[in-house]
């Protein structure tokens, strides 16, 4: 994941194949094509050769286009990012996981939950469980309006919304073998279902000031609109200007789900023999990214 | 593994419109303490879209678009995005924003919350300030659907200025159609007013609605009043330099147009604010009501300082033939008032008496309309004239003409009433090499904007008439001669205001033709020196006139002044009287602005 503007724009160049050269330190030279140009900046834009740079002072000082926090040029490049990937698909391969260390370890906490028992394992499966991986970003509209991003992931077996760090960099793009594949549950509007009953616990618990201070400015205004149409009774407009009051100041949360992917994430399966009075066989999954395992 | 080829590798495709390009629905909301939260439907099925055609992107693909969903969040309202946003541009188009302008666009948007009134003083850059705050919202997502309604003749600049300044590209309404299809549309206040558009219009929820010279909205029985007032908008911005013109109602009836309730109801507003209709009470309660909902960026310190005015009247005396052309006219004029179709309406020879001092040719055809009209002819004098009219070669205007522009050597706009005058005068220079262009009101848009470029590019003389220049703005020139004075002081600044304006960095130079012993001397008397018209503050003039409310037009009240006086002494007397009463009426004014705000 790229984390400055630089990083992000050589990105964007880079996955479209396309190479920028450094012509003079600091500016940026690169051909890009009547239909990126289009995207960039309109239908009427034809392909050019792209000068660029970071730099405020070089931009001026050469007349290279300023790529910087807020500019032209970015939010072009962020609104045709934003067009892309709305949704995806990936899979993260068993082999981040070293599996003698996932078998010490699922072994380890059995032989702490039964310490008079003796574990083995008989054999073990790799499978890979699907998820929803949502991105949204929610937006607190009043008078004012901030918002923030929100990445959640939504187990498709079991229907929990689960709160893993994804490791992003070691997905691999595509399906994984279907053969390997658990299968869905749950349907993706159940998942949104139950991923908008988690928002709504988390916001109730989250500090309400910026509700309580945009209900109050809305109180205000709504009283001098209630005494205008005191002395003018005209219930049409008052009903209009209303609605227009709470367009403008109503206190909301709106949460839209920008893009999504399917991940799936890999399971461990294990059959171990408990062994202690009696035999018995254990089914158990390990799931290494939340590091929890579960009888299966 | 399945086959990687199932995986799209998007090269730049768009999978359909983006969500702020379509129109967004959400499910029904819950309903928590002390706010509700709503979920995007349109955002979701979007997605589902996708699964169900299997479209699938590249993870690589994914990764950066999260990064750039990351960077597009808007924090609160701390500082103006736009400014970062345009700063390239407006260096690209020579655009400097003022502080007081930027400082306006914040405040309009922290404090007073989308709606407001812009009233700087005329020439302070109110369309800027507009489009600051539209470009403003855009940016943040909060407006995507605007109406900006002006005056027909500024249609066009608008959008020149939107797209030009604020790469803003709205449409201009032409028909029906164009009401509900258009994100930003610009269009004339008189066609909106009128049905059926007012009834497309009303069923159309804007989320902004920006409506210049605001101040024509001040009475609530007018359909432009009752339709704005009418909109379903959820910012508004209103444009005017004259918030107030007469009296406190209609300051009301504005502000209530923009903000109902804000200074309560009529009754409560008469009881707590008005001593009369033209007094107000508690000013102090009254102007802290008002600066929550109007702005008034004035002249001086922290806003702006114009380039220099100046003004040189020539002097032009006519050859003896010319002379007694011009006494037979105004002879003619004097004994045709008294004649029955006349004295019901003056305008003919009103028109005549200020061609005539523009140029035999304006006014020779002229008496031909009024010979054909009316059949009137005391004495066989039309006749007389005409011929005489026919037999002149020379024109004295036309060669100081050729001295001054020969002397600037620089752009020059050349401003005439007349075709027939402008025709002359092109004919005149062109003869002594001198490059020149028409400009007129029969150009079409594209025609007068190409005219206009080639007049930047490559300079040279403009000759235009007054309908020619409306709306289009000429700061890359500072010389500006007035072949002939209009009669009305305000054509006269709107011809000045073409070049001295926001962005002329230059000092103006104006030339005003003056004919000796002609009815322009008289014309100029009044405005330059009994009024210093000249050295006015753009755009109080126009205040004036409206507020002195006369029931004829400036124009009837200077004929009836020059039929009615017997001898040239008289006709500045009372021309004296009427400059004294201009200045009474913007005492007054400056007075009560200065009161409200």
């Amino acid at each position: 994941m790229p984390n400055t503007i630089p990083e992000l724009v050589f990105s964007f160049f880079q996955l479209l194949n396309l190479k920028p050269v450094e012509i003079r330190k600091g500016i940026y030279q690169v051909q890009i094509d009547d239909q990126l140009a289009k995207e960039l900046d309109g239908w009427r834009a034809k392909g050019r050769l792209f000068q660029f740079t970071f730099d405020r002072k070089l931009a001026q000082s050469f007349g290279a286009e300023l790529i910087s926090p807020g500019s032209y040029r970015l939010d072009t490049i962020i609104r045709v990012l934003q067009k892309q990937a709305v949704l995806s698909v990936g899979y993260l391969p068993h082999d981040v996981f070293y599996e003698p260390a996932v078998r010490m370890k699922v072994l380890d906490r059995l032989k702490l939950q039964n310490p008079e028992s003796r574990f083995y394992v008989i054999d073990h499966r790799l499978r890979y469980g699907p998820y929803f991986w949502i991105t949204l970003r929610v937006t607190y509209l009043a008078y004012e309006k901030s918002e923030e991003l929100r990445k959640a992931l939504i187990d498709l077996i079991s229907g929990k919304v689960v709160n893993y760090e994804i490791p992003a960099e070691l997905l691999k793009p595509g399906f994984c073998d279907p053969m390997l594949q658990y299968r869905r549950r749950l349907s993706f509007k159940q998942a949104y279902q139950n991923l908008q009953q988690e928002i709504i616990k988390e916001l109730e618990y989250q500090d309400p000031a910026w509700a309580l201070t945009a209900a109050r400015d809305l109180a205000q205004e709504q009283a001098k609109l209630e005494e205008y149409f005191r002395d003018l009774p005209d219930p049409k407009q008052r009903k209009l200007r209303i609605q227009e009051l709470m367009d403008r100041a109503r206190p909301r949360v709106q949460v839209r789900p920008l893009r999504a992917a399917i991940l799936y994430l890999p399971k461990f399966e294990y059959r171990i023999m408990q062994v202690d009075t009696s035999e018995k066989i254990n089914r158990i999954t390990y799931d290494p990214v939340s590091s929890q395992h579960e009888p299966s | 593994m399945l086959d990687p080829s199932l995986i799209i590798i998007p090269l730049l495709k768009s999978p359909g419109q983006s969500l702020t390009e379509t129109e967004e629905s959400f499910y029904e909301p819950f309903h928590l303490k002390h706010f509700s939260v709503e979920f995007s439907r349109s955002g979701f099925s979007r997605i589902i879209r996708e699964l169900r055609k299997g479209n699938y992107d590249d993870l690589c693909w994914h990764r950066l678009a999260q990064q750039a969903d990351q960077l597009s969040l808007t924090q609160g309202f701390s500082e103006l995005m736009c400014v970062n946003h345009l700063a390239q541009h407006w260096q690209q188009v020579g655009v400097i924003p003022y502080p007081h302008q930027v400082k306006t666009a914040e405040k309009v948007i922290k404090e007073m919350r989308g709606l407001a009134i812009l009233a700087d003083e005329v020439g302070l850059g109110k369309t800027i300030e507009a489009g600051m705050i539209l470009k403003e919202y855009l940016i943040r997502g909060l407006v995507k659907r605007a109406l900006i309604l002006v005056p027909s003749s500024l249609c066009w600049q608008w959008y020149q200025e939107l797209a030009e300044k604020f790469q803003i590209y709205a449409g201009i309404q032409r028909s029906e159609w164009d009401w509900e299809h258009a994100d930003i549309l610009i269009a004339s206040i008189d066609t909106a007013k009128l049905e059926p558009h007012a009834e497309i219009i009303r069923n159309i929820n804007y989320d902004m609605v920006i409506i210049d010279e605001a101040h024509k909205l001040k009475n609530t029985a007018t359909k432009a009043w009752q339709l704005v007032n009418s909109l379903q908008k959820k910012y508004c911005l209103m444009l005017t330099a004259t918030p107030v013109q007469n009296n406190l109602k209609e300051l009301y009836n504005l502000i209530t147009l923009l903000k109902p309730g804000q200074l309560g109801s009529y009754r409560t507003f008469k009881q707590k604010f008005m001593q009369d209709l033209r007094t107000p009470k508690n000013p102090s309660q009254l102007r802290q009501l008002l600066s929550e909902v109007l702005i008034r960026n004035r002249r001086g310190e922290g806003t702006v300082q114009f380039t220099k005015r100046h003004v040189y009247p020539i002097v032009v005396e006519l050859t003896p033939p010319e002379r007694a052309l011009y006494d037979q006219i105004t002879e003619l004029i004097r004994a045709s008032s008294k004649l029955a179709p006349f004295k019901a309406n003056i305008l003919p020879l009103i028109t005549l008496q200020r061609e005539v001092c523009s140029s035999f040719y304006a006014a020779g055809v002229t008496l031909q309309k009024i010979y054909d009209k009316y059949g009137l002819d005391p004495d066989a004098k039309i006749m007389d004239v005409m011929n005489e009219a026919v037999k002149i070669r020379q024109n004295s205007k036309c060669d100081i003409i050729e001295k001054v522009v020969s002397q600037i050597r620089d752009r020059v706009i050349i401003f005439t009433e007349y075709k027939a005058s402008q025709e002359y005068i092109r004919y005149r220079l062109e003869k002594a090499n001198f490059r020149t262009f028409a400009f007129d009101g029969s150009l079409s848009r594209g025609r007068k904007q190409w005219v206009r470029y080639l007049f930047q590019k490559e300079g040279g003389i403009l000759v235009s008439t007054e309908s020619g220049g409306e709306g289009l703005n000429f700061q890359f020139c500072n010389h500006v001669i007035n072949y002939d004075l209009p009669w009305n002081p305000m054509r006269l600044e709107q011809r000045i205001g073409r070049v001295h304006r926001l962005g002329q960095t230059k000092d103006v130079h104006v030339y005003n033709l003056v004919t000796k012993d002609t009815i322009e001397e008289h014309i100029m008397f009044l405005l330059h020196e009994k009024i210093n018209m000249f050295q006015m503050i753009l755009g109080e003039l126009d205040a004036i006139l409206m507020h002195l409310k006369w029931d004829k037009s400036f124009e009837s009240q200077l004929m009836q002044i020059f039929l009615k006086a017997a001898s040239k002494e008289a006709v500045h007397r009372e021309l004296d009287q009427l400059g004294d009463e201009i200045l009474k009426a913007r005492e007054e004014i400056r007075r009560r602005q200065w009161d409200f705000f």
